[in-house]
């Protein structure tokens, strides 16, 4: 082994030595012979170090790399925009009549007033549509053909999934927010992006809260 | 020969650096490249939005709004009066401007039933005005479609969703 290494060792100088030899026999310039400095093998064991180095400066290049586009696309989660259209929905639901009349007909209620109807419906004060209908059931029902109809939820089409939230919010924060109705249909999977918006009722002027309405739509691909 | 050991050293340091430097550039355009293709994606969401508030004005315009203060809103009353009316045309920046009613949501262009004064308000398409022109394209925006109706000897009023579709002639060069 040590006689190889020798013999190794003993043959670069040879060729080291040749080559120095062919430049200066050619009546080289200066810079051909800086090309053949150039060529000149260097030491075994300082090439191993410069290549370590080298090695590890590509790894370390490629790490910094690597941590740079993971926070460029790693963060994998769909963006959730507000839109304009969704609010627009929102807003205009709200105005929509339905068909439940609580005090007399035809004053038939708001999708707004079913809401809230249904909310204090929902406190223990009991109120039915005068055709004997429960109010939040009267709502979820409107509710969910306004909306499907109108977005065209389906699997094929742009709009593949909603959610819908209705919810009140207690002016004091400490409190828990109270659920008054959830409507979902399709998957929120694959979705290219999540639109929304959404929508407050003031439950009453004297500042007790709000109701607050939001919607989600999953926009397929 | 130490100098010209040095020298190559350097050499080699300053080819490295290089590469790195290139290395860091080409990265450097590859994340510039995404963040100006989101910025253009924006820039259209942000052209259609200010689409979707024009159309909402014109649901809030005298010539349209609903009496009762309700934002977003179509008195179908004046909306009926309204139907191809070529004044119009020049009145507000679109090609062309018609309103689907909730009963028209999920029909064909063909199976719509196109509104008139004979047959208002059993009826689900309202063409406000049609330029007609050959490259359009149609941005809709929701709202509230509203209509006085008579029960029991009261008045009152019937809100439906309904859609308001805005036609804008596209340039030729896009």
């Amino acid at each position: 082994m040590k006689l190889l290494k020798e013999i190794n060792v003993k043959s670069k100088k040879m060729i080291n030595y040749k080559i120095f030899k062919i430049a200066k026999s050619k009546h080289s310039n200066s810079r051909l012979e800086s090309v053949f400095n150039f060529l000149r093998l260097p030491n075994p064991k300082c090439s191993q170090h410069e290549i370590a180095g080298f090695v590890l400066i590509v790894v370390i290049v490629s790490i910094i790399g690597l941590i740079f586009l993971s926070f460029m696309f790693g963060s994998g989660e769909i963006n959730e925009q507000t839109s304009v259209e969704v609010s627009h929905l929102l807003g205009a639901i709200m105005y929509v009549t339905t068909d439940c009349a609580i005090n007399y007909i035809p004053q038939y209620r708001e999708m707004q007033d079913l809401i809230k109807d249904c909310y204090k419906d929902q406190s223990l004060d009991y109120r039915d549509c005068l055709d004997g209908r429960d109010v939040c059931k009267v709502l979820e029902q409107e509710l969910k053909e306004v909306i499907e109809k109108g977005l065209e939820i389906r699997e094929d089409a742009p709009n593949k999934a909603y959610s819908l939230d209705v919810y009140y919010s207690p002016r004091d924060e400490t409190i828990a927010r109270e659920d008054i109705l959830l409507l979902k249909k399709g998957s929120f999977m694959n979705c290219s992006s999540i639109v929304g918006g959404g929508h407050f009722l003031p439950v009453s002027s004297l500042g007790g809260g709000n109701i607050d309405v939001t919607l989600r739509v999953c926009k397929g691909k | 020969m130490k100098t010209k050991k040095a020298q190559l050293k350097i050499m080699e340091m300053s080819f490295m650096l290089l590469a790195v430097f290139l290395f860091f550039v080409l990265v450097g355009l590859f994340g510039l490249t995404i963040f100006y293709s989101n910025l253009k994606d924006k820039a259209t969401k942000i052209d259609e939005e200010r689409t979707l508030s024009a159309l909402s004005s014109i649901g809030d315009s005298p010539e349209l709004s609903c009496i009762a203060g309700k934002s977003n809103c179509i008195d179908g009353d004046r909306l009926i009066s309204m139907i191809n009316n070529k004044k119009y045309e020049k009145f507000w920046p679109f090609s062309s401007l018609k309103v689907i009613k909730f009963s028209g949501f999920n029909k064909n262009e063909t199976e719509l039933n196109e509104c008139t004064f004979a047959n208002y308000p059993d009826c689900d398409l309202f063409i406000i005005y049609d330029k007609k022109v050959s490259n359009e394209r149609a941005i809709s925006s929701f709202v509230a479609f509203c209509r006085k109706e008579y029960e029991n000897g009261y008045t009152y009023d019937k809100c439906e969703l309904a859609k308001i579709i805005a036609g804008t002639k596209l340039k030729s060069s896009e």
